[in-house]
């Protein structure tokens, strides 16, 4: 039997970006998943048929909510098989205990088979695209049959159990008409947005692999939270009707929506801050733009020149800062660099970069000072939000929205053991040291002002598209994808080295026999490396630390803030919201991400006026609340949004998933397998827990390619590919020449039919040639 | 780099050479065509019959040739020339009925320039979009647009006196507005794109005043009502694009003239040879008060979001501070039409005084200060502030209080643009590590002048008692000091100012305001 070099276990965007890159860096990859989609936790479960699927798989284990499944160990296959006898084995999760997926309530519908095998026939818009389907444009035509097929059968399975579903809301009506609609919905398991510049951008360029992808932009990040009083300004006091209506239900304390300033123009008009506030945010803004570019500037100078940067980076940022800003320190430049070249070859190089928020000309370098104490900050481990109060003197409220708002503070960076004994936002943060809070903000100053109002891009038809995007790119450069077959477990050789992935049969998926496939039974499939999701691995059944989401379809607008409507040529709906921890009424214990998505981004059907809202949240490790707690904050932020539409058209919720997992495996790789023998090849990606993008995960994927193969490019476009698409836009029109080339011919032509003008005497001639040429 | 590429150079050569053989040939046909003498006599014409075809080449093939070359190159104004002078050569017309050439029995459809103003739009707007900011393409838009406006198109009967001439007359000036009005979405657009081009800014008010030339938008209406005077005025002046004839109290505002009448001399000249067959003016309809105040108010929100998307943009301010007399004007007619129905009475000096006062706060507070907030380092809203502080200087004959609430203002002013420095001195917690050097303090230039500027206006004033006074001048005085610091290459001026504070407190005569024109033209 053949060897892989790499068995790449499951369909995330984290294992679809490596396989992609591994089988550009000319690996053999066998990328396989237990599912009939792509994407895994990343995937986007289409309205129909993979979203009755995936619910009919949670619920099947939901009620065992305490898995009784095995610790982590390496232990002897059992089976008698003699390829395999021998040998250790890792034994990864089934297909519908990865991650201990929980569902906690639906209200989706799934309507018995026979009523609506006619609509199927007639579904529009995206629908799950699979890596059958290569060509995009093709998508809708192909696998309908298929698709009435599956939707048919498993409609059939599943009709008994779902009828005593929650009546209490409301839910899409048995009408087979408005049921057809529900293949119009594309759902994402984790929704995910991207910098416009950052990590993701630059590997989907780099690998061309944003020619399977559309994107468009974010339109507003809002901030709910507390409304202060004092910031209140004349405008408000104006509207203070409106401003009444905020107040949440059955309490006191009021909430409001702040579009989050992204810009120097926003930062302008917001009302959220008071002007010496402008003035503070803006200078630090300005200042992280800078450290941005700083350690940029040092991350490019350790490359060029490696030999001479065995410096720690506490010295060479010193370095940095002051090359960079105030001495004359020449050194550090190659020759016939002078510093003011460098200086400025380095300001027409970011001049794009945080455009929106860059000073202007006549100011172009900061304070010495300022930076020297940021530089003291990031050495001296303080906490981000003293900084943020104590150095840039910003307000609490105001180093709080820098923090989720901005620098979208994730929870996996905070010191776990604080929460839950205080649910303060500020102490929980408290352990969110400097230098993490300026990184996550330069990355999110260094994608504004790229495209659109927000420094974020939506994939279009939902995020899931992405690691499809990836998995087809893998297969053009030779990987094999296998979808229904669970990797079972990994097997180990001599000294622990990875031999093998145990990949389950076809039996295994659910007992489907009217697929026409031949019964494949439990193979080994040897290979060089592994790689296996955390999500798999069953070590991380003690974890509490999980993420929780709510979907919820709603019928109508969500309007967020009144004055979005100034917007007219663009009235889609797609924003992101952030609701820091502990915001009265509703009390949350972490930090909530929303993203509001309507048709316009083509995750609902066009023209019917439904909006998608997902909310986030997540536990924390050594957290001990319950389930309950997490999604019923969800479920109440649904409400408020709802009840505080403000002027706007009624919007309810007609079905809602809600769902939880765990991603989080502590220390897997190092600790656990060290103890058992240090298997050799197999590698452990992890997932991010709660984040507003995935660029993470291009962070994750470049970082198990590094150890597979630490010689070649990541996700490199091959030569001949290259070739060919430089071939493409090289033949792309060149009008200018066109234009030039027509008017030479239009000059030529006319001394020869001269003649038959005069012979003709037909004057009509010349209006002929004034035609053609307006029309070429 | 790009340039070093075989490929790219050898293409971008073959390109040159097309151009350069594209140009002489153009020379070569239009002297051709249009040879010594001029092309408007008839001679010329006879001479053309009389000769064979080839010798004169046809104006529409030349035409389409300056219209690829400048759509590849948008900037030559000679390519624009040479088209305006084809534009308005006269085409030997062609009965279609008899085949028979036909410009010596009406001479009145001849002298009507062959300009077709879609496709001179959707050329220039084509070179726009190549180069937002070709001036040579702008100023073709405007030509073509008054030479729209002020001939009339050949449908139009030459008789303006029948009532089927007024008819056509009128849904011509229904087709103007159609027009004048995309050409403000037009200028949208380009602004969406760069909001800080000036060129387009500059075209927007040339439109503006066409369209108060030509009457507002609801016109269609009002003339149903007879509530219009219609005037004839032959004389393309009034499409100049200047504002002032179009606006009723042009006292206070030039926007400046946009075209020169002289641009015009080929055409008027055109016109002047046919005066008695064809009256070749435009009805000018005289805006009523609310036209005239929406189109001044669209104006304004437009300069208003302009600024709100970003407000380093000194054309926007400029135009605001153009628009803001005449915002007043309709404001103070708005409230005074609510208080009292007759409005006939001229306002007194002190009412008007208190309403642009309401205005000026209105525009610090919400405007002025949060940009100079958010970016003390950019000059633009400094000019408006300047603009703003020396707009609203009161007039001798207002009465005290009024005075007062003006000085309040501007202690408002400085108390905030202190802060603004106290928030800019602040640098950081180990500030005084760094402490005794003089990068230390606040750099900010701007708000140092700003906050001279407010503070010696304040000392123009009568009302403060002498200590207060003397405070001011020595806060000023430090402003100063400060400034020579940190912009040590304007230290003249800035010891210059400070004479100035010194001189008018001795004289005890405060003229510091001829001063301060000179320091506007210092910066």
């Amino acid at each position: 039997m053949d060897e892989y070099d790499v068995i790449i276990c499951g369909t995330d965007l984290i294992q679809s970006i490596l396989s992609s890159a591994l089988s550009r860096a000319g690996k053999r990859v066998l990328h396989c998943d237990g599912n009939e989609w792509y994407g895994g936790f990343d995937a986007v479960l289409s309205g129909g048929s993979t979203l009755h699927s995936f619910i009919e798989g949670c619920e099947q284990f939901s009620g065992e909510s305490a898995l009784e499944g095995k610790e982590f160990e390496i232990d002897e296959y059992d089976n008698g098989d003699e390829h395999v006898a021998d040998t250790l084995l890792l034994r990864l999760l089934p297909r519908r205990k990865q991650g201990s997926l929980r569902l906690h309530s639906q209200t989706f519908k799934v309507v018995p088979k026979g009523s609506d095998v006619t609509e199927n026939v007639t579904i529009e818009g995206p629908s799950q695209s699979t890596l059958e389907r290569v060509s995009v444009k093709s998508e809708n035509k192909k696998t309908i049959e298929e698709m009435t097929n599956d939707e048919g059968h498993i409609a059939e399975n599943s009709s008994m159990k779902y009828d005593s579903s929650p009546m209490n809301e409301t839910t899409f009506t048995n009408s087979p008409s408005i049921h057809s609609l529900e293949h119009g919905f594309c759902f994402d398991l984790t929704p995910s947005l991207l910098y416009a510049s950052g990590d993701a951008v630059e590997c989907l360029i780099m690998s061309g692999v944003s020619d399977y992808l559309e994107f468009k932009s974010l339109k507003g990040l809002y901030l709910l939270t507390d409304e202060e009083k004092s910031s209140v300004t004349r405008e408000e006091r104006r509207k203070g009707s409106t401003v009444v209506n905020d107040t949440i239900r059955s309490s006191n304390k009021k909430m409001t929506s702040y579009r989050v300033p992204c810009s120097k123009g926003e930062v302008f008009r917001s009302k959220l801050l008071s002007p010496v506030d402008k003035r503070r945010l803006m200078k630090l803004l300005q200042l992280i733009s800078d450290y941005g570019m700083a350690t940029q500037m040092e991350g490019d100078q350790s490359s060029n020149n490696a030999s001479d940067d065995t410096s720690s980076v506490e010295p060479s940022l010193d370095r940095i800062t002051q090359t960079g800003y105030d001495s004359d320190d020449l050194k550090n430049f190659p020759d016939g660099v002078t510093r003011e070249d460098a200086i400025t070859s380095i300001n027409e190089r970011y001049l794009h970069r945080g455009r929106a928020l860059s000073r202007p000309q006549n100011k172009a370098t900061p304070s010495s000072s300022e930076m020297d104490s940021l530089m003291l900050c990031v050495r001296e481990n303080v906490s981000f939000s003293d900084f943020l109060t104590k150095v840039a003197k910003l307000p609490e409220r105001l180093a709080t929205v820098v923090i989720y708002a901005m620098a979208l503070a994730k929870f996996d960076s905070w010191e776990p053991s604080k929460i839950g004994e205080d649910s303060d936002s500020m102490i929980s943060t408290s352990q969110y040291s400097t230098k993490d809070g300026l990184d996550d903000l330069v990355r999110h100053l260094a994608a504004l002002g790229r495209f659109g109002d927000t420094a974020f891009l939506i994939p279009m038809y939902g995020s899931g598209e992405l690691s499809q995007a990836f998995c087809r790119s893998g297969a053009v450069y030779g990987s094999t994808y296998m979808l229904r077959r669970s990797p079972l477990a990994v097997t180990f050789g001599e000294g622990a080295h990875v031999q093998g992935v145990l990949l389950g049969g076809e039996g295994h998926i659910g007992g489907r026999d009217d697929l026409d496939t031949d019964d494949v039974s439990d193979r080994v499939v040897p290979c060089k490396h592994v790689v296996v999701p955390s999500t798999m691995l069953i070590s991380q059944r003690g974890s509490k630390a999980r993420t929780y989401r709510r979907i919820s379809v709603l019928q109508g607008k969500l309007m967020l803030d009144e004055d979005n409507n100034k917007d007219d040529s663009d009235s889609g709906q797609r924003y992101a919201l952030i609701i820091p921890p502990g915001t009265c009424g509703l009390d949350n214990k972490s930090v909530i991400h929303g993203l509001v998505v309507d048709d316009s981004a083509f995750v609902a059907p066009s023209g019917k006026n439904y909006t998608i809202l997902h909310l986030t949240t997540s536990n924390q490790e050594g957290n001990s609340l319950p389930d309950d707690v997490f999604v019923n904050v969800l479920s109440e932020t649904v409400k408020y949004l709802i009840a505080n539409q403000g002027d706007g058209a009624p919007c309810f919720e007609c079905n809602h998933i809600s769902f939880s997992y765990c991603s989080y495996a502590t220390n897997f790789g190092e600790r656990d397998v060290a103890a058992s023998g240090q298997p050799v090849g197999l590698h452990v990606c992890h997932r991010d827990m709660q984040s507003l993008t995935c660029d993470s995960s291009f962070r994750e994927a470049h970082r198990i390619f590094r150890d597979i193969c630490p010689e070649s490019d990541f996700l490199a476009i091959a030569k001949k590919v290259e070739d060919t698409i430089v071939y493409r836009n090289e033949n792309d029109s060149d009008d200018e020449k066109i234009v030039l080339e027509s008017a030479c011919t239009m000059m030529q032509g006319q001394s020869t039919e001269k003649s038959q003008v005069e012979n003709l005497a037909d004057n009509c001639t010349d209006a002929d040639y004034v035609d053609s040429g307006h029309t070429s | 780099s790009r340039l070093l590429n075989p490929e790219t150079s050898s293409k971008l050569a073959t390109k040159a050479l097309q151009w350069n053989h594209l140009s002489h040939e153009l020379l070569t046909q239009r002297r051709r065509l249009l040879g010594p003498t001029p092309p408007s006599t008839s001679a010329a014409y006879a001479a053309a019959d009389d000769d064979n075809d080839d010798a004169k080449p046809s104006p529409e093939i030349l035409l389409t040739l300056t219209e690829k070359m400048l759509s590849v190159n948008p900037d030559p104004s000679h390519l624009w020339n040479i088209r305006r002078e084809l534009l308005l050569y006269v085409v030997p017309k062609v009965d279609e009925d008899t085949g028979i050439v036909s410009e010596l029995n009406r001479p009145s459809v001849s002298i009507i320039p062959n300009i077709d103003i879609q496709s001179e739009l959707k050329l220039t707007a084509h070179c726009l979009q190549r180069n937002p900011k070709a001036y040579s393409a702008w100023h073709h838009r405007k030509w073509s647009l008054v030479c729209y406006l002020t001939h009339p198109t050949p449908d139009d009967d030459s008789s303006t006196s029948s009532p089927k001439a007024k008819d056509s007359q009128q849904s011509h000036l229904i087709n103007v507005k159609k027009i004048l009005q995309s050409e403000l979405e037009l200028c949208a657009q380009f602004l969406q794109l760069d909001e800080r081009n000036f060129h387009c800014w500059n075209y927007r008010r040339f439109v503006v005043a066409l369209l108060g030339s030509c009457g507002g938008r609801g016109t269609s209406d009002t003339l149903q009502n007879q509530t219009v005077d219609l005037g004839v005025i032959s004389d393309v002046n009034i499409f100049s694009g200047s504002w002032s004839p179009w606006l009723k109290h042009q006292s206070q505002v030039s926007m400046g003239a946009q075209l020169l009448p002289s641009a015009f001399a080929l055409s008027s000249s055109q016109g002047e040879k046919c005066k008695g067959t064809h009256n070749i003016a435009k009805a000018i309809i005289k805006l009523s008060e609310a036209e005239l105040e929406e189109i001044i108010s669209n104006e304004w929100n437009f300069t208003n979001s302009k600024i709100q998307d970003n407000f380093s943009n000194g054309s926007a301010f400029h135009y605001r501070s153009k628009l803001l007399p005449l915002m007043l004007e309709s404001r103070l007619a708005s409230t005074h039409r609510v208080s009292s129905d007759e409005s006939s009475g001229r306002l007194s000096p002190a009412t008007r005084y208190a309403e642009s006062l309401v205005f000026a706060r209105e525009e610090w507070e919400n405007i002025l200060l949060n940009a100079i907030f958010t970016e003390p380092d950019d000059q633009t809203p400094w000019w408006y502030h300047r603009f703003i502080v020396s707009w609203m200087k009161p007039p001798a004959v207002v009465g005290d209080e009024l005075v007062l609430e003006y000085e309040t203002l501007l202690f408002e002013m400085a108390d905030s643009l202190r802060d603004l420095l106290e928030v800019e001195k602040e640098n950081s917690m180990l500030g005084n590590i760094v402490e005794g050097d003089e990068s230390k303090g606040a750099k900010c230039k701007w708000a140092y002048i700003g906050l001279h500027m407010v503070l010696s206006t304040l000392l123009e004033s009568k009302t403060l008692d002498e200590g207060e006074a003397a405070n001011l001048r020595q806060e000023a005085g430090e402003c100063l000091t400060e400034l020579i610091k940190i912009d040590p290459n304007r230290s003249e001026r800035y010891q210059n100012l400070a004479a100035d504070i010194i001189r008018a407190q001795s004289g005890g005569i405060s003229r510091i305001e001829g001063k301060l024109s000179n320091m506007l033209s210092g910066c």
